[in-house]
């Protein structure tokens, strides 16, 4: 999972976003560490949506927001994949920190 | 916002359905990005950086998704090549500064060329279009047609399918439709419109019973007309119109890129109507322009040869008219450029050249960067980088710079096109549609593509030689032993060469232009004011009509204040309306017919002279006591009716002659008293002499000519001359003001003066002499930045042998002579290789210049000396440095 990925799948995991929304959100809880640039951000999702971890959920009512956004929602496919990912990095880093503090 | 737009195109990077999906948005995204940068350069710098990784990234894995491992590299050595340009900053800016200006130039110069000399034509298949010329002996190569040969030219030749006239003799004033509009109109035969084979996007062309006597009173209308005038209107077809007072009913609209045939200043015709008069009556009267479509299969050469017979055919039937006179078929094409074709291709060879220093110069210091970085790359080859991988990384490297290079290129290339449309003098024709086109920017990204190949592969030519451990051992004074380097020396001849080839180039061209400028025109432009006008055949359909008109205008403006003089002619000086004429001296042996004496003439008031500053050099000039009541004098074809009270007691016919037409017709013999005919008109005497004036243009000599007094040769087209004291601001105003307080519906838009139009005229001239200068000063620049790092960096090279040298007893001044012979050398040779070049350019070009030969030597000298001082200059410094170089901190440092 690249950094993206994995960045825009927690993202969504709280609430569903449009583009902008998610580089917002990514940009805030990075605190600015990872801004994705509009090519790496769309593509990415473009991959997730084909590869079924995200759905496009369309436009929202148009009186409410842009019309142009569309909005995207984590599957629970993307879910799972996301918990793995989680799992698997909250291992990497108990041995880091073990590791670490030892050395 | 311009940063937007640029996002905008760069967003072509992606598949289409990829932009067509998320385009919006990313826009939206990349806003957000550029708000929230630091307004700073270096926050700028920053996140356009970032907008270029991305996009060339994603874009490339969006195009590519089954090489995503190939990305990965690519879009890391684009990281290390961004890092290693940014390590030095200040020389990666002058790269792409020196880049984006070779490209821009080029890119601009050839997005002109393009439109002007290889774009097709807008009409169909225009490679089949010529023109077809009389031409008289090898003087003439190009004479308008006259009214007894097209017809011929017509019935005989098998050649063409279709053949066509158009006359420039009609200048009509619309009114009707709000302020009255001089138009250019000229008029066309139907088979114009076959011969061009561009259908009207509204109605229809002329028929061909509309070439017939009473039959011509319809129009077609430009599309810049239709719609500045009509608003566009689709029912516009059937109204009429008010054509210089007469009725025309628009049959038709032609489509926007039809702006054929342009007026005399190369304005895009607003009207066609069709010629609709018998033309085979009219012999003597050369007046047409003829365009034909060739038949399918037919070339030139062949339709030349038939022409040539025919035109035989015509002499040996009617010898009066048309004795020696031949037939030239020439594309039309290269009619319509060929006045300013050479000079473009001159411009577009300077600007090459000027790339290619840019090149030569970018490529010098790509070379000493990597000179600088070999122990970097013996490092890295050292700890396990392969070859290649250190091969990639450099081409990644001339990559950034060409796409950063490339990128500004075109942005000033787009600017420069706009600047050079806006300046340029009107009468260059199809520069209006000059814009940065596809061709142009393909053309931008081959130059960048090979100059980055340049880049990366020049760096490489030295890496192969790069032996590890010599380098690791030598550290940095092993480059001590290739103190030789062909390839920078050869770098420099090169850019020496080009350099003055372009200043030597721009050197003649600025002699000519100051020989021009230092000519003196005949008469005084200064506090001259010229209105054109046009008067309509309807209102003043006699000679006696259009005389009242002149002169109760004349005595108007002549009462303004601080009006001194004002005077009336048919043909502004040097305003591009010239007319020649056949002449038969009285007393002297008839020439052979084909043969005759000819002149040009021009039409003035009286007053004329005076006011223009034009000395009398014998007898006297025109009065008001000329006025004849039998006008015109001139027939243009014996069958021409003669005036009304031809044969009434009236002043008889008067000229004043130029003394080029004194000396030439009447060598030796003072002509006053003396008389001549015109095509068909009566004797003429001749009352007075005046000096020479230049009304063609500065450059071209005088003419025999003759001046007829408006008061016995009225003319519907005039320009009063007016000439002023103090400030001239308010004048066109009050002109207008005086001009309509006689007739209200009379145009007057054309207000110049005198100045302007002389000024104009050398326009062309002016705009190809800055533009070479400019490319000469940027060469010269360049080149003294090539010399001076090439030098000082070879000196720098050499400290240490130069160390040695000095502690075994060398004299300080010969450590400056091995410095500047290392400048001069190569020098010397690009001067001996750029003169051949520039004589062989200048041969070229010869007619661009005036009164200085292509080997003109002063130019060539100058040339010399300043090239050769300025490589002196430049190794100046550097020998300086040398020269002071203290042999034992140099040794003790080994």
């Amino acid at each position: 999972m690249t950094p993206a990925v994995l960045h825009i799948l927690l993202s969504l995991a709280s609430e569903d976003r449009h583009g902008l929304g998610i580089a917002a959100d990514v940009k805030s809880f990075t605190s600015g560490r990872l801004v994705l640039g509009p090519g790496t951000l769309y593509g990415t999702i473009k991959r997730l949506l084909d590869a079924g971890l995200v759905e496009d959920l369309g436009q929202p009512s148009p009186d409410e927001d842009d019309p142009r956004r569309r909005y995207y929602r984590i599957t629970a496919k993307g879910r799972r994949a996301l918990e793995a990912e989680a799992d698997g990095l909250a291992s990497v880093l108990s041995v880091a920190r073990r590791r670490l503090k030892t050395s | 916002m311009n940063a937007e737009r640029v996002y905008r195109w760069l967003l072509r990077l992606y598949p289409a359905p990829f932009r067509l999906r998320f385009g919006a948005e990313m826009v939206a995204l990349f806003l957000q990005g550029a708000a929230a940068a630091e307004p700073t350069v270096r926050g700028r710098l920053r996140f356009w950086r970032g907008v270029v990784l991305d996009l060339v990234r994603s874009a490339f894995r969006e195009r590519f998704p089954e090489r995503t491992i190939g990305m990965n590299q690519i879009g890391y050595d684009i990281r290390q090549a961004w890092r290693s340009v940014s390590r030095a900053p200040l020389l990666g800016a002058f790269v792409v500064l020196l880049m984006a200006f070779s490209i821009g130039s080029t890119t601009a110069v050839f997005s002109i060329v393009n439109a002007v000399l290889l774009r097709p034509l807008p009409f169909a298949r225009p490679e089949r279009i010529v023109m077809l010329w009389e031409r008289r002996g090898t003087d003439v190569p190009r004479n308008t047609v006259g009214g007894h040969e097209l017809p011929e030219w017509r019935a005989r030749s098998r050649s063409f399918d279709a053949m066509g006239a158009i006359a420039f003799d009609r200048e009509y004033n619309l009114t009707g439709t709000g302020e009255p509009l001089t138009l250019v109109s000229p008029r066309v035969t139907s088979a114009f419109f076959t011969v061009m084979g561009v259908a009207p996007q509204l109605g229809r062309v002329f028929t061909s019973d509309e070439d017939d006597p009473g039959h011509g009173a319809v129009a077609v209308i430009s599309d810049r007309l239709w719609r500045s005038r009509f608003n566009a209107d689709p029912a516009v077809t059937g109204k009429t119109i008010q054509l210089s007072g007469d009725p025309f009913v628009v049959v038709g609209v032609m489509p926007p890129d039809f702006e054929f045939p342009s007026g005399p200043n190369g304005e895009a015709p607003d009207v066609w109507t069709p010629i609709a008069e018998p033309i085979h009556l009219y012999r003597g009267r050369h007046y047409l322009f003829v365009v034909a479509r060739l038949k399918d299969g037919v070339t030139i050469a062949q339709a030349q040869s038939e022409m040539d017979a025919i035109a035989a055919g015509i002499a040996a039937e009617m010898p009066n008219e048309s004795r020696g006179h031949g037939a030239s078929v020439r594309p039309l094409h290269g009619e319509l450029v060929q006045t300013v074709r050479r000079a473009l291709l001159v411009l577009f060879a300077a600007v090459a050249f000027v790339l290619l220093i840019g090149c030569c110069n970018v490529a010098n210091l790509l070379l000493a960067r990597a000179a600088s970085r070999h122990q970097e790359i013996a490092v890295r080859v050292a700890l396990g980088a392969g070859r290649l991988r250190v091969a990639r990384q450099l081409l990644a490297e001339g990559g950034v710079f060409a796409l950063a290079g490339g990128a500004g290129g075109t942005l000033l290339a787009v600017w420069l096109i706009a600047l050079v449309r806006a300046v340029a003098p009107g009468d260059i024709p199809r520069l209006q549609v000059a814009r940065l086109d596809a061709t142009a920017l393909a053309f931008a990204a081959v130059v960048s593509v090979a100059t980055a190949l340049v880049f990366g592969l020049v760096p490489l030519a030295s890496l192969a030689r790069v032996q590890i451990a010599d380098r690791l051992s030598h550290g940095s004074k092993g480059i001590a032993r290739n103190g030789r380097q062909p390839l920078r020396r050869s770098l420099v001849v090169a850019e020496v060469a080009l350099t003055v080839v372009i200043a030597t180039g721009a050197g003649l061209l600025i002699r000519s232009f100051g020989k021009i400028l230092r000519v003196d025109p005949g008469f005084t432009a200064e506090g001259i004011t010229a209105v054109r006008l046009s008067l309509p055949a309807a209102r003043y359909d006699t000679a006696a009509a259009q005389r009242t008109f002149v002169d109760e205008s004349l005595a108007r403006i002549g009462a303004l204040p601080g009006v001194t003089a004002a005077v009336a002619t048919n043909f502004v000086p040097q305003g591009s309306g010239h007319s020649g004429i056949p002449v038969a001296i009285e007393g002297q042996p008839p020439r052979a017919p084909g043969d005759s004496a000819m002149a040009e003439y021009r039409v003035v008031s009286p007053g004329y002279f005076s006011a223009l500053g034009i000395p009398i050099l014998s007898g006297r000039a025109f009065t008001r006591q000329n006025a004849r009541v039998a006008v015109p004098l001139i027939r243009w074809f014996p069958q021409q009716p003669l005036p009304r009270a031809y044969g009434a007691p009236q002043p008889v016919p008067v000229a004043v002659i130029n003394q080029t037409m004194a000396r030439r017709y009447w060598n030796g013999l003072d002509p006053i008293g003396r008389r001549f005919t015109a095509l068909f008109s009566p004797p003429i005497t001749i009352v007075g002499v005046v000096k020479d004036s230049r009304n063609r243009a500065l450059a071209d000599e005088p003419d025999p000519e003759f001046y007829l007094s408006l008061g016995q040769e009225p003319q519907s087209n005039v320009t009063l001359m007016v000439r002023s004291q103090g400030p001239a601001e308010a004048l066109p105003a009050s002109l207008r003001a005086a001009i309509w307080s006689i007739d209200r519906d009379l145009p007057v838009s054309n207000v110049r003066t005198l100045e302007e139009i002389v000024s104009a005229n050398l326009a062309l001239f002016r705009a190809i002499t800055s533009l070479m200068a400019a490319f000469a000063v940027f060469a010269l620049i360049l080149m003294t930045l090539g010399v001076y790092a090439v030098v000082s960096y070879t000196a720098a090279q050499r400290t240490y042998e130069i160390g040695v040298r000095l502690a075994l007893g060398a004299q300080r001044s010969d450590i400056r002579r091995l410095v500047v012979a290392n400048g001069i050398g190569p020098a010397a040779m690009g001067i001996v290789l750029g003169l051949g070049g520039a004589y062989a350019l200048a041969r070229y070009a010869s007619n661009l210049l005036y009164e200085v030969p292509p080997s003109d030597p002063p130019t060539y000298t100058a040339l010399t000396t300043l090239v050769l001082g300025i490589t002196m200059m430049a190794t100046w410094a550097p020998a300086r440095r040398a020269q002071r170089v203290d042999p034992v901190a140099v040794l003790r440092n080994e």
